[in-house]
């Protein structure tokens, strides 16, 4: 199943480096990790999504708790979240397949945002389970490059009164 | 204000913290803070000859003190060497804190001499390490450090400091509280949790206590012993838990797990309720999980949330410094008598595994007795690891907290001497005894030098069996006696099996007497109990200097009991005899 972490961490030197070394050390695997700035400019906010069990996410998430520069964390409601991928693709254009890639693109209110003789540049957003979509029913026109940001995601409460000490 | 050097706001900051003594080596990069240090009279440099040794030191410093122990080194090899230092502290919870010398902040990322990437190297062995980049930061980075390392599960913190950073100056400012935003350890125990585990232990019919390392670290020997006192329940410790509760406690069961006495495993598995206190499930504490007490619930009282159903399923957890925990528990509870469970507790103790005595050599049990009748409960005692080490685990008579210094969780060869040096610096009234084998002892016998020198009396009990003893023991058992590359005297192993004549291979690898003679210490070799005794009269009376005691022990005796990797605790292998 897939886990969204939401973090706020120190905007400081090497915290990346320490958020990675918890889940690398053991032996766990990130599926998308997202790093920007948040609300605030002396802290980071991280969504990284894993897939995997509710044991080793609980175990990840109480690591993860222990760092130093981890302000707060915590696990996206799947059903109370509001969530945003950016994909950018590149496909062959072809004399026949135009419009039927337009039509596709249209469906998906994604925008095509470039295009060559031989290529478009495909921009879509919306949750990951959207871009999935879009990508199972694109794959057949001749992907040539393909670039996922991994999702962004808010709770769609107020999260500020879940401080650290109160996640167990 | 006047301005200091980075290096002096280092020192200034360290006697704040009540530093008094720091284990180091020099080089390049560190030599500011060095040259700080040379004008502090307050604080003692000790010279190890080995960076590791340092942080072992340091941590054998902060096992006896409660205080962190503190080392600096310098940049590059100086650095990656305590590595392992400072993974065995961290592993086990020991604050130590760790200042490395760096390149100057312009040099850092172009592969200069000496350069290394300490902080992303120390990530995972460290509770939490800085790069200080600039001056500014470096008092409340100290401060940070000192209040990471020692709050909450303690553990080690690295800080790692650029040549101009030290050289730099700056106003010196300490007046401050700590405040880490996102570091605000629990302290208390949640009432309601509490009050839970109390149902529990009220109800429970064969109950057992697990202390490990946390309940010494927490300082709550005396609340546990009022504890299972108040409610008859029987204690079992885990390595580092030894000295928690006096080893004479009619409640006592000595260690558990897979070099773990038989009535501590046997009670583990029968009972119906295990109360862990400050332990964390070890694998080697715990054996096959999935058969690891099998009718029991669990309580787990932990500072360290993270431990918590990490290994084991737990019915009712209890976050908190165990101390205040159990303060906050006792007033609840209720006195109990568990006569039925203490009378199969004696049953279960009469139960013996095979003891070797009267060989051609001394045995184990032969070098403890004598070891026990010789020590007072102030005697802390250092291990390396291997065989001596569950031989101690299993017949040292621990008395009180703070008297074994082991490596339990990295299990690290050649850490007893050196945490041996930084116990008798601050314990000089105490007498510190490292036991050890001949294999652990060559990993640090360099400090023979550092001990010497700062004439510190501690006492070097090898027991030398001329193998690396526990790996042997595995291939005695598990491997067809294949011993390849555990023969610390044969030359030629390769080449033909071992014919069991020792006569044709070294007499002496190294001559451990000898070798304290090079290092101007006193040596002592040891073949019979007569010799043994006289031995340790001679060293406990010597306060001088290290005094090695090269005690010539049975070949291939066997750690017993053994429940063997990957086994449930009730698989007990006794040995060849039942005695």
């Amino acid at each position: 199943m897939r886990y969204i972490l939401s973090l706020i961490v120190e905007n400081k030197h090497g915290v990346l480096a320490k958020v990675a070394q918890v889940v690398t050390g053991r032996g766990y695997n990130i599926s998308t990790l997202t790093v920007g700035p948040s609300e605030r400019a002396d802290t980071s906010r991280m969504i990284i999504t894993f897939d995997s069990d509710e044991k080793i996410i609980e175990q990840i998430i109480k690591q993860m708790n222990k760092l130093v520069d981890v302000i707060k964390i915590f696990l996206i409601d799947d059903n109370e979240k509001v969530e945003r991928e950016l994909l950018l693709v590149r496909i062959s254009r072809k004399k026949d397949n135009e419009e039927s890639i337009e039509r596709i693109v249209k469906i998906f209110r994604g925008k095509i945002v470039d295009v060559t003789m031989k290529s478009f540049v495909i921009e879509i957003t919306g949750a990951s389970r959207k871009i999935d979509s879009f990508v199972e029913n694109i794959k057949s026109y001749g992907i040539q490059d393909l670039m996922r940001t991994g999702p962004l995601a808010l709770p769609r409460f107020d999260m500020r009164t879940n401080t650290k000490e109160q996640i167990k | 204000m006047s301005k200091l050097t980075g290096a002096q706001i280092i020192v200034e900051a360290l006697k704040r913290e009540g530093v008094e003594v720091i284990f180091g080596y020099p080089g390049g990069q560190a030599i500011p803070i060095f040259d700080a240090l040379y004008d502090s009279p307050e604080i003692r440099v000790i010279l190890t000859r080995h960076e590791q040794a340092a942080v072992h030191a340091a941590d054998g410093y902060a096992r006896t003190t409660g205080k962190p122990g503190v080392c600096l080194v310098t940049s590059g090899p100086g650095a990656t060497n305590t590595i392992t230092g400072l993974a065995t502290a961290n592993f086990d919870s020991v604050p130590v804190i760790c200042l490395c010398g760096q390149v100057p902040t312009t040099m850092i990322g172009i592969d200069a001499f000496q350069e290394a990437d300490i902080t992303g190297m120390a990530n995972s062995v460290t509770k939490h390490n800085y790069l200080v980049h600039k001056i500014e930061e470096l008092a409340e980075t100290i401060k940070n450090s000192f209040f990471i390392a020692n709050t909450g599960r303690p553990g080690a913190v690295l800080i790692d400091i650029p040549k101009d950073v030290s050289v730099n100056k700056y106003e010196f400012n300490y007046d401050f509280e700590v405040n880490i935003r996102g570091y605000k350890p629990h302290i208390e125990g949640h009432l309601n949790q509490i009050k839970k585990a109390v149902q529990l232990i009220e109800a429970a019919e064969r109950p057992v206590a697990i202390v490990g390392g946390g309940a010494i670290i927490s300082g709550a020997s005396d609340e546990i012993i009022e504890f299972i006192s108040k409610c008859d329940i029987p204690v079992t410790a885990t390595l580092n838990g030894l000295g928690c509760v006096a080893f004479d406690s009619p409640y006592f069961l000595g260690m558990h797990g897979m070099h773990g006495t038989i009535q501590a495993n046997k009670a583990i598995q029968q009972s119906d309720l295990i109360i862990a206190l400050g332990s964390r499930f070890d694998d080697r504490a715990t054996g096959k999980l999935s058969t690891f007490a099998p009718n029991a619930k669990i309580i787990h009282m932990d500072i360290d949330s993270a431990s918590i159903s990490k290994n084991v399923e737990v019915k009712v957890p209890v976050v908190g410094d165990l101390k205040n925990i159990l303060k906050q528990m006792l007033p609840l509870l209720n006195q109990k008598k568990n006569e039925k469970w203490m009378s199969i507790i004696t049953e279960l103790k009469a139960v013996k595994h095979e003891i070797l005595r009267d060989q051609k050599r001394l045995t184990s049990i032969e070098v403890m007795e004598v070891l026990n009748s010789k020590v007072d409960s102030n005697t802390i005692i250092a291990t390396d690891v291997g065989q001596h080490q569950m031989w101690t685990a299993l017949y040292y008579n621990f008395m009180k907290p703070r008297t074994l210094l082991t490596s339990g969780g990295l299990g690290t060869m050649g850490y007893g001497f050196p945490a041996a040096i930084g116990a008798q610096l601050v314990n000089t009234d105490k007498p510190v005894v490292c036991i050890t084998g001949d294999g652990s002892f060559q990993m640090n016998i360099q400090e023979l030098a550092t001990a010497v020198i700062e004439r510190l009396p501690v006492i070097i009990v090898i027991m030398n069996n001329g193998y690396l003893g526990m790996v042997r023991q595995w291939q005695d058992l598990f491997f067809d006696k294949r011993y390849s590359s555990t023969c610390l005297m044969n030359c030629d192993h390769r080449d033909k099996e071992c014919n069991g004549d020792y006569n044709s291979c070294m007499k002496f690898i190294p001559d451990f007497v000898k070798v304290a003679e090079a290092y101007s210490a006193k040596g002592f070799r040891v073949t019979n109990k007569l010799q043994l005794s006289e031995a340790f009269d001679k060293a406990f009376a010597n306060r001088s200097g290290p005094f090695i005691i090269d005690i010539i022990t049975e070949r291939e005796e066997n750690v017993w009991p053994m429940v063997p990797a990957g086994a449930s605790l009730d698989e007990i292998m006794r040995g060849g005899t039942v005695s």
